[in-house]
């Protein structure tokens, strides 16, 4: 070789970095927002759930009082379970409701597409805007349920007010809206299935219930994983939907996670709770989406 | 099918008659006559169109830079070498779910650090920060052989070259994918539009419309005339690019 | 390769290792300026690595790379002045032909072509390949023999120091292939740069190279003419890997007299360096070298026809010798030899080899006449 082993060291060295600045020239607008508008505000978040202090008023370090307080908090608790609730009964239903529902259009081979249109269109829609057209069709004077629910005689139901029903409402609002979206995506994993492994399962007299479950569910594991994991964590931030209909009410009932903390930036006017309760939804998060990844790349 | 499209019939039907034969009993599910009152104080006594120049403005604006970060980001990802690719892309994946419902605190503080409190920037750069897009983007940019930027370097071309002229004409597909997902997202996005802009004039239609209804005695047929005409635009987007508009490229998207 | 002229491409002492595992042994090559350079091998062999090095797209564990005198370990692939031809060709879908051609006279920066210089040399290069008349064409409507040459007159418009190729015929059928060499190497003449081509098939490479290096396992096997490899094989490897049908290897011992012995015929070494007595040792036999006769005298293997493969301009049997071993061997076409005919077989001069214990050749034999 003509080049000493030190020479050849800077060279390549230089080189390298030359690579890596074009690399990071194209990350670069990306990393900028990452840093300021993600990275920025986790870190911060994770430093002030050790500090008290308002939004105008000094900060202060309190240690680990903010972390007590919060899980002593009755209203944090309840935000937390209420959340854990309304996803315990969202999820599983629209899950079942999205995977019949593709069940039912995998079989629809042609005109299936104004349906489908049909069925994205409350996923489409501002969850705000759907929350209020709900307003209107559970309203015990005027909503067309409950008209319904008159015809047959019986008085109105007031879904949004009574403290048992305003939650599983409000799942059931979810669910309306989501049910386009799973639908369209378990379709998606269904028609990505081998076909001729279904029809060879024919042949062999599988019926179809037996056809889903021993072949279909197995074969749609990496679809399930996902979906479980991204609906968590998307039904753990629920805001929109209680925020115009019940502002937590009645009686707290309907207090979720996202609306504490909300509330805990304009209405309290004391952040050390809400920053407590958001970092626990990040870690929660975070923890989720490891797991997802984990699933991804060494079970499928 | 009927249990999705009943309440938008409903909406309809209420935000094109009298708020006070809405109360009359059954009710009435053609109304007739047509009334346009609604309609008419909706976009005359309300800043309604302005939250729709906003809206729109807003999620183009969102759209179309993270377009651009997002997929020039991914070909770094997918098809370049450098120093610290590993973590960073670690790092990225695992800041993908963070939601923004969960920073709105130190996202509050961040902006208004930065004086973009009430401002179109507020509305704008914060959704960008979301590496989500980047995932989107590398698994197309990932389905192009290595071969092809490969060839074109040795025919000489720029990074930047091949970022534009190789790379983004063979994923337009999937950038109408991105593109239709994130100006949905933009679109539909409430609550940090809520926090970060109080100036009527400068809010989106979502905090626009939850204002209508904070009214003591919400008015409902403005209310439904809103509702009926928000829908609209999105609406009209998503049949355009329907064809393309495949779920299932977001679980492919995470899936390395 | 000619003294006091610079090398189109050396590579001195290159190495490659992912962690710790070693891709490729420390090794040095020079290609002369126009020389037809092929790098031959089973795949996995450490040839393709070679080409992506010199190209810039896989970087050095260890030595250096230079082209036209040029260290280019650390310059980019823009800027090494080589252009390669893919095995998916990697042509650009969203173009037509014409665009991909001109592809890399548009990124010349310095000095920028004009619009009729770049149309001119495009249909020059066109031509060469003759495609002219597919210039409005997209990739997607072409056979891949015409992606092919879209490939070659994307690599030669810019007339490089240097072409690489990685298996540029590999995805054609065999009538096409061979139709594509002749032009290749009629394009190469033309153009006169130097050429490395990558290859697992030993036809293409006795035919088109003017050296041949042969790989296996990420070690150099052996570096030399077709000529080269074909009479003298480095070892058992190149020995069975060029050639067909293949050579046959046979295990034996040296004598007391530093011969060989098989199937009763003594043979003599031509060189007996190195050789020691009762070592055991492997007898190479060439099929092509071994002549079917009529009758036997001293010195000719003798046995019974088992079957033959008539080839028209050749013919192959395969003989099962008296002492049970069976061998192929070429038989005049002219004249059948049914299965079971009694036939002599003659060791023509340079049929058989001698290898030592570790595979290495050592010495051409002689069958001797007692």
């Amino acid at each position: 070789m003509r080049l000493s082993s030190g020479e050849h060291r800077r060279l390549r060295r230089r080189y390298k970095l030359r690579t890596a600045l074009t690399a990071y020239l194209f990350l670069a607008p990306n990393l900028l927002c990452f840093a300021v508008f993600l990275l920025l505000p986790v870190l911060w978040l994770a430093f002030s759930t050790f500090r008290t202090g308002g939004v105008l008023g000094p900060a202060e370090f309190v240690g680990l009082d903010n972390w007590r307080e919060t899980f002593g908090d009755p209203l944090a608790r309840t935000s937390i379970r209420n959340t854990i609730v309304y996803s315990a009964m969202a999820i599983p239903a629209v899950f079942v409701i999205a995977m019949v529902l593709a069940l039912a259009l995998r079989t629809i081979p042609r005109g299936g597409s104004p349906i489908r249109v049909a069925l994205y269109l409350p996923t489409l829609q501002p969850t705000i805007v759907a929350a209020l057209i709900f307003t209107f069709v559970l309203h015990p004077d005027f909503g067309v349920i409950n008209f319904a629910v008159r015809t047959l005689g019986r008085d109105p139901i007031n879904f949004l007010g009574d403290i048992s029903l305003a939650l599983p409402t409000v799942a059931g609002i979810e669910v309306w809206r989501g049910t386009g979206f799973w639908t369209m995506m378990f379709l998606a994993g269904l028609v990505g299935l081998p076909h001729e492994l279904f029809q060879a399962a024919e042949l062999d007299g599988a019926g179809a219930v037996r056809r889903f479950v021993s072949l279909a569910v197995p074969l749609l594991r990496p679809t399930f994983y996902f979906a479980v994991i991204f609906a968590t964590i998307v039904n753990l931030q629920l805001f929109d939907t209680v925020f115009a209909l019940t502002d937590g009410g009645p009686a707290n009932s309907t207090l979720t996670v996202a609306l504490f903390v909300y509330r805990s930036l304009f209405s309290f006017g004391e952040i050390g709770f809400g920053s407590t309760l958001s970092f626990i939804l990040v870690i929660t998060v975070l923890a989720l989406t490891g797991a997802q990844t984990y699933l991804m790349r060494y079970r499928s | 099918m009927a249990i999705a499209l009943i309440p938008f019939l409903y909406v309809i039907s209420t935000a094109l008659k009298d708020t006070n034969s809405l109360f009359s009993y059954p009710p009435d599910w053609i109304p007739s006559p047509i009334y346009w009152g609604n309609l008419r104080s909706l976009l005359q006594d309300q800043p309604f169109v302005r939250w729709t120049i906003n809206t729109l403005f807003v999620s183009g604006a969102v759209t179309i830079l993270k377009i651009w970060f997002d997929s020039a980001a991914a070909y770094a990802l997918a098809k370049m070498d450098f120093y610290g690719k590993r973590s960073l892309a670690l790092i990225l994946l695992l800041s993908v779910a963070i939601p923004i419902a969960a920073l709105i605190i130190p996202l509050f503080f961040v902006v208004r650090y930065l004086g973009l409190l009430n401002t179109y920037w507020a509305l704008i750069l914060p959704p960008l920060a979301n590496p989500l897009g980047i995932f989107m983007a590398r698994s197309f940019i990932t389905a192009i052989p290595d071969s092809l930027p490969a060839s074109a370097r040795l025919d000489g071309a720029s990074e930047f070259t091949i970022y534009r002229k190789i790379v983004l004409p063979l994923i337009r597909p999937g950038i109408v994918v991105l593109g239709m997902f994130t100006f949905m997202l933009q679109y539909t996005s409430f609550i940090w539009p809520l926090i970060a802009v109080q100036d009527s004039s400068r809010q989106v239609l979502t905090v626009g419309i939850s204002s209508l209804k904070s009214a003591f005695l919400p008015d409902w047929g403005l209310l439904s005339a809103a509702m009926l005409l928000a829908a609209v635009p999105i609406t009209l987007v998503f049949l355009a690019v329907q064809k393309t508009f495949v779920v299932n490229d977001l679980s492919g998207a995470l899936r390395e | 390769m000619p003294t006091g002229t610079t090398p189109a491409i050396e590579m001195i002492q290159v190495a490659k290792s992912f962690g710790d595992t070693e891709v490729l042994q420390p090794l040095s090559i020079a290609v002369a300026p126009g020389e037809f350079m092929i790098l031959l091998g089973p795949s996995g062999c450490g040839k393709s690595t070679i080409l992506k090095m010199i190209a810039g797209l896989e970087d050095l564990s260890d030595g250096e790379i230079y082209v036209d005198g040029k260290l280019v370990n650390y310059v980019r692939p823009k800027e090494r002045n080589v252009a390669m031809v893919f095995q998916n060709y990697a042509l650009y879908p969203h173009m037509t032909v014409r665009d991909n051609i001109a592809f890399p006279l548009r990124q010349l920066k310095r000095p920028r072509l004009s619009r009729s210089e770049i149309n001119q040399r495009v249909l020059s290069a066109a031509e060469i390949v003759t495609l002219s008349d597919l210039l409005d064409r997209r990739p997607a409507q072409l056979s891949g023999g015409q992606r092919q040459r879209v490939a070659l007159a994307r690599a030669i418009v810019r007339q490089p120091a240097v072409f690489l190729m990685d298996e540029p015929l590999s995805n054609l059928d065999a009538l096409l292939r061979a139709e594509m060499r002749t032009s290749l190497l009629e394009m190469h003449n033309r153009v006169g740069r130097a050429t490395v081509y990558v290859t697992h098939d030993q036809i293409e490479a006795m035919t088109m190279a003017d050296r041949i290096v042969v790989l296996e396992g990420g070690r150099l096997q052996q570096v030399g003419t077709p000529h080269d490899l074909y009479d003298a094989p480095a070892n058992t490897f190149v020995a069975r890997f060029i050639g067909s049908p293949q050579m046959l290897l046979l295990a034996a011992e040296v004598g007391p007299a530093l011969d060989v012995e098989f199937e009763g015929v003594r043979l003599l070494p031509d060189c007996t360096d190195g050789l020691q007595a009762g070592r055991p040792a492997t007898i190479g036999l060439r099929p092509t070298g071994l002549r079917v006769v009529d009758d036997g005298s001293p010195g000719h293997l003798s046995g019974t026809v088992r079957r033959r493969d008539y080839l028209g301009s050749d013919c192959f049997v395969e003989v099962e010798l008296d002492r049970g071993r069976s061998v192929q061997a070429r038989a005049d076409p002219a004249r059948d030899r049914p299965p079971g005919d009694t036939v002599a077989l003659a060791i023509g001069g340079e049929a058989a080899h001698l290898f030592d214990d570790r595979g290495v050749r050592v010495a051409g034999l002689c069958p001797v006449v007692p």
